[in-house]
């Protein structure tokens, strides 16, 4: 068993020589480097590193020891490296290109001025992802023009199977959450109306609330968090492993082999989600009234009738294919938009989902204005 | 704690590693069957064999990656299999490994990827923590301002040197290189090539190669490993020549062996 790493300063004046002995290896770099610093010596002109003590030595050691060689040169010492085994001399020869930490490559900083420039740059970075999400919309738009003048370009298989992973494969949880929603509504409002004596317009609120906003909105925000990062995801890890490149020299174009097929495949199913998720949420609400507010099936159907047009369901239908668009090109875009590393993939799945949720609400209301405008 | 011979010279006088009847599988189906092997301080270890032969898997084995199917791995001397939790991860730090790309976190810095090993095992002060990195750096012969970049702005060349540093952080006697030149064009190879022989030298290295280059082989190999039929044939490049299996007489004496061979020669 090896010893500890030890140093120890004798003689005076000015021939001091420092003996070193043990184990002077990483497992012991911390202490060792303690040693070094607590050791004072006076200053000499000759100082002699006597290592005969040096059991083991592995870089570190050496580094330790030629860093206090060029310490005490720098001071104006003589310093001489004496009785070190032969087999260890090469390690030093290693260290020897060690030139300790270079300076960390530093900005000049201002207090003020920096926080001014974080604004700008971050002013900056979001009206680049406008132009960005802007020149890909534009991309995909002139692609979706060619696809639509040959529709055989349209990859059919890959459209289907998106729409299966998208659309079939979402029924539970959109169906579940929307049932959910529209129980939790239907009590909320019930609650409030009582206080009216008018729990029956429980079923307008939810009639008209699921149609016209509740039930895509829901239906969007869950396949921006499941689909919309997916995409993301997928394209991003391809980009990663060079695919996307290597679909360019094949002759296929990303767009229309990855983009054209996710848009489609979600604009097509987001409004059968949407219609599914409104007729969950009514049944939901539905199953509430028939068993706590005793308003049975066929009351609830004819009051129904009465509140919703054709006109509550167009409202919010139309607005399901937007908001498809919109959820899927953000993700396809942040995933073309992936640079080689893990991180990056994360990244960009996290603003994929942020921005096509943000974009969702947004659009949302643009809708409300423009319908109040239309007087609708 | 376990006491292992420390990595000077001379203190090792039976094999570092040793593998007694390993027997692997992957996918159901047997890759080697009763291996043994013995790699001897300081000696540098090609391993070859046709694709598919399981190099890798031999190599991930060892180093625990891949659980192995029977037999024994012994370090210095002590059975792998029989070593409690924390002597094994006390044993851990005995190798490095060099994956074929380096395999270093993408988010982190080249320095930062080195001072992962540093970090996690031993409790150093921060400024000695940055000298061994840049040490390290400068070991593998990477310029000193390497250690703040991220691997994805390295060349190949460049992070598999970043992949040796940070197999090397914990300084341990023994080293695992996988496919170390594969994809470097053959300059950046030949580097490598004295870089490792380089490191072997000095550092009192013990090195299990795995390689499909030849001249790679010629140059730095002391003894060599054919994985064929399920076994080994461990040789020096002589005993290989004059071997008369097909693979192995393909492989030597075919046009890159004779080219890689007639080139050490002259």
């Amino acid at each position: 068993m090896a010893h500890e790493g030890w140093i120890e300063a004798t003689g005076e004046g000015d021939a001091v020589v420092l003996r070193a002995g043990g184990e002077w290896r990483i497992t012991a770099a911390a202490a060792l480097d303690a040693k070094l610093e607590a050791l004072r010596l006076p200053p000499a002109r000759h100082v002699r590193l006597d290592l005969a003590g040096i059991e083991a030595l592995d870089t570190v050691g050496a580094w330790l020891v030629l860093r206090l060689k060029r310490g005490l040169t720098a001071r104006g010492s003589d310093v001489s490296i004496e009785n070190l085994a032969p087999e260890l001399a090469p390690l030093l020869g290693q260290a020897e290109r060690g030139q300790g930490a270079p300076p960390k490559p530093v900005k000049p900083g201002y207090v003020f001025l920096d926080g001014t420039a974080a604004v700008g740059a971050h002013v900056i970075a979001f009206l680049r992802t406008a132009a960005g999400q802007l020149e890909f919309f534009g991309l995909v738009v002139s692609r979706l023009g060619r696809g639509l003048a040959h529709p055989s370009r349209v990859r059919l298989i890959p459209l289907l199977a998106q729409m299966e992973r998208t659309g079939a494969s979402a029924l539970p949880i959109v169906g579940l959450l929307s049932f959910l929603v529209g129980l939790v509504t239907a009590f909320q409002g019930a609650q409030q109306l009582e206080r009216f004596g008018a729990e029956i317009f429980v079923v307008d609120l939810l009639g008209i609330g699921f149609l016209r906003e509740m039930g895509v909105l829901l239906t969007s925000i869950i396949l921006a968090g499941r689909t919309g990062s997916a995409f993301t995801a997928e394209i991003g890890a391809m980009q990663v492993n060079e695919e996307i490149d290597a679909m360019h020299t094949l002759g296929l174009d990303p767009i229309e082999t990855l983009v054209l097929p996710r848009i489609f495949a979600l604009m097509l199913t987001l409004p059968l989600l949407t219609f599914y998720a409104d007729a969950m949420g009514i049944l939901g609400g539905g199953m509430l009234c028939w068993l706590t507010l005793n308003i049975p099936p066929p009351v609830f159907l004819s009051e129904l009738h009465n509140a919703l047009t054709p006109q509550t369901l167009w409202i919010g239908m139309i607005k399901a294919p937007f908001f498809a668009g919109t959820i899927a090109l953000v993700g396809c875009r942040e995933g073309m938009s992936v640079a080689r590393s893990a991180e990056s993939v994360g990244r960009h799945t996290t603003r994929s989902v942020v921005q096509s949720i943000f974009l969702v609400i947004v659009i949302d209301a643009i809708f409300s204005v423009i319908f109040s405008r239309l007087g609708l | 704690m376990p006491s292992f011979p420390s990595s000077s010279p001379g203190s090792a006088s039976e094999p570092v590693l040793r593998l007694r009847g390993l027997t692997t599988r992957a996918g159901g189906r047997v890759l080697h069957r009763n291996v043994e092997l013995a790699l001897h301080a300081r000696e540098v270890l090609g391993v070859v064999g046709p694709s598919g032969a399981g190099k890798s898997v031999l190599l991930k084995t060892i180093v625990g990656i891949m659980p192995a199917a029977g037999g024994a791995i012994e370090l210095f001397g002590r059975d792998l299999g029989r070593l409690s939790e924390r002597e094994y991860q006390q044993i851990e730090s005995y190798w490095g490994v060099m994956f074929q790309d380096g395999a270093l976190f993408s988010s982190l810095t080249v320095a930062e990827n080195i001072a992962v090993p540093l970090k996690e095992r031993l409790d150093l002060p921060a400024a000695l923590l940055e000298e061994i990195c840049a040490l390290k750096i400068a070991l593998v012969g990477l310029p000193p301002d390497a250690g703040f970049k991220y691997p994805a702005a390295l060349s190949g060349g460049m992070r598999k040197r970043a992949g040796l540093a940070r197999a090397l952080a914990l300084d341990p006697p023994l080293l695992f290189l996988d496919e170390p030149t594969a994809g470097l064009d053959p300059i950046a190879a030949n580097d490598f090539d004295r870089l490792v022989d380089d490191l072997k030298e000095s550092l009192g290295l013990t090195v299990f190669m795995v390689t499909h280059d030849l001249d790679s082989l010629v140059a730095i190999a002391d003894r060599i490993a054919v994985l064929v039929d399920e076994g080994v044939r461990v040789g020096t490049m002589d005993e290989m020549l004059h071997d008369p299996h097909p693979w192995i007489h393909a492989y030597f004496q075919g046009p890159r062996g004779r080219a890689a061979l007639g080139a050490a020669v002259r």
